[in-house]
């Protein structure tokens, strides 16, 4: 009976006994699986942990306390991964390339918003305005959306009206616009495919003597905001998400 | 507020370049054994983490200020090793030149005693 009793306690025991061979392969495999480690890395990173569990060992701790006092010294996994690759230069360049590109994205769609106004405010004007208005107001008219001169007006816009918000001091207006609208992937996706498809079907309504939805959708106007927006997209750094291992030692 | 035991994180950061240069011209050592010293240097008060030692290592070593090399110690644990290269011989003292400038200002304003450039 007395054997009876006793033997579930071994097996419980065997079963949460740590074993620091393995909690270093665990850690091994979960750093490999991080981006922008190198194998190099890797090996250093696992040096330098199993020579922190030595050192706590030594001073008389156990397996278990030693592995996970090491652990949290040399850090989690994922912010490692992000320390690493916040000094590579790939990854450096992979941010300005970013920002490169939702730069020309946000200029573009500044500027198809920018006409779209101009448009839909010279379309309120009604015609016979141009037969007594000035020669150079009714050639101004005739040639929106056509000539040099309207469309460096309207690149220049968005430029200055990003100043005008910033010399007005809403520098952080744009920053929380920016934050909400790159939180994910996905939102970014959605909000820039929904914006540019909205100020396109409107641009393509307020343009007389225009014909067919496909011609709308196929034309380059699409292409010009959409390809640019997979490129952003694509470039997004990510946030790493913390693993399991890590509730356990914040815990 | 600051606490007063610990270095804040920027002064952390700026001098970890001139503690890893001074620290390599004594000779080569290895990660583990780097962040060791410092922490034995200050008292405890600059706490290295692990995870931000590399990086600086990996950069200085990108600049070429330092080399490494994978060896093995005496007990047979392998371990990649970094030396100040000559690069890094000429930082040092340019270096050590822009702290002990700084130093001294703030001595002068203190009152303490200065340091011999």
């Amino acid at each position: 009976m007395a054997d009876g009793s006793q033997q579930p306690m071994q097996i419980m025991e065997t079963k949460t006994r740590f074993d620091v061979t393995v909690a270093i392969e665990k850690w091994r495999l979960e750093v490999a699986a991080q981006p922008g480690l190198t194998s190099d890395n890797q090996h250093e990173l696992e040096t330098h942990l199993r020579e922190s569990v030595d050192e706590f060992r030594k001073r008389g701790l156990n397996d278990e306390e030693s592995f996970w006092l090491a652990y949290r010294r040399v850090g989690p996994p994922h912010q490692l991964s992000e320390e690493f690759s916040a000094a590579d230069p790939r990854r450096i360049w992979r941010e300005r390339a970013f920002w490169l590109a939702l730069g020309y994205f946000a200029f573009q769609w500044l500027g198809l918003l920018c006409r779209l106004v101009l448009r839909s405010v010279l379309l309120l004007i009604p015609d016979w305005v141009g037969v007594y208005a000035p020669l150079w107001w009714s050639s101004i008219w005739m040639s929106t959306g056509t000539s040099a001169a309207f469309s460096l007006a309207v690149s220049v816009l968005p430029f200055v009206f990003l100043l005008l918000l910033v010399a007005r001091g809403r520098g952080e207006t744009i920053d929380f616009a920016a934050r909400c609208l790159l939180r994910s992937r996905r939102r970014l996706i959605l909000v820039g495919t929904v914006s540019v498809l909205v100020l396109n079907w409107l641009t393509f309504m307020s343009l007389r003597g225009s014909t067919g939805f496909a011609l709308f959708l196929a034309g380059d106007s699409t292409i010009h905001y959409l390809v640019p927006l997979a490129v952003i997209a694509w470039l997004m750094p990510i946030q790493a998400k913390p693993s399991p291992a890590e509730a356990v030692t914040n815990s | 507020m600051y606490k007063t035991s610990m270095i804040a994180k920027d002064l952390v950061a700026a001098s970890s370049k001139p503690l890893v240069l001074s620290i390599l011209a004594d000779g080569e050592s290895y990660g583990y054994e780097i962040i060791q010293k410092v922490r034995e240097l200050s008292g405890g008060q600059i706490e290295w983490s692990d995870g931000m030692l590399y990086p600086v290592l990996h950069r200085l070593e990108r600049d070429g200020l330092i080399d490494s090399q994978w060896k093995k110690s005496e007990a047979g644990r392998e371990r990649k090793y970094y030396s100040l290269a000559s690069e890094g011989q000429k930082t040092l003292i340019a270096e050590r030149q822009q702290w002990l400038t700084v130093h001294n200002s703030l001595c002068k304003l203190w009152k303490l005693k200065l340091v011999s450039m």
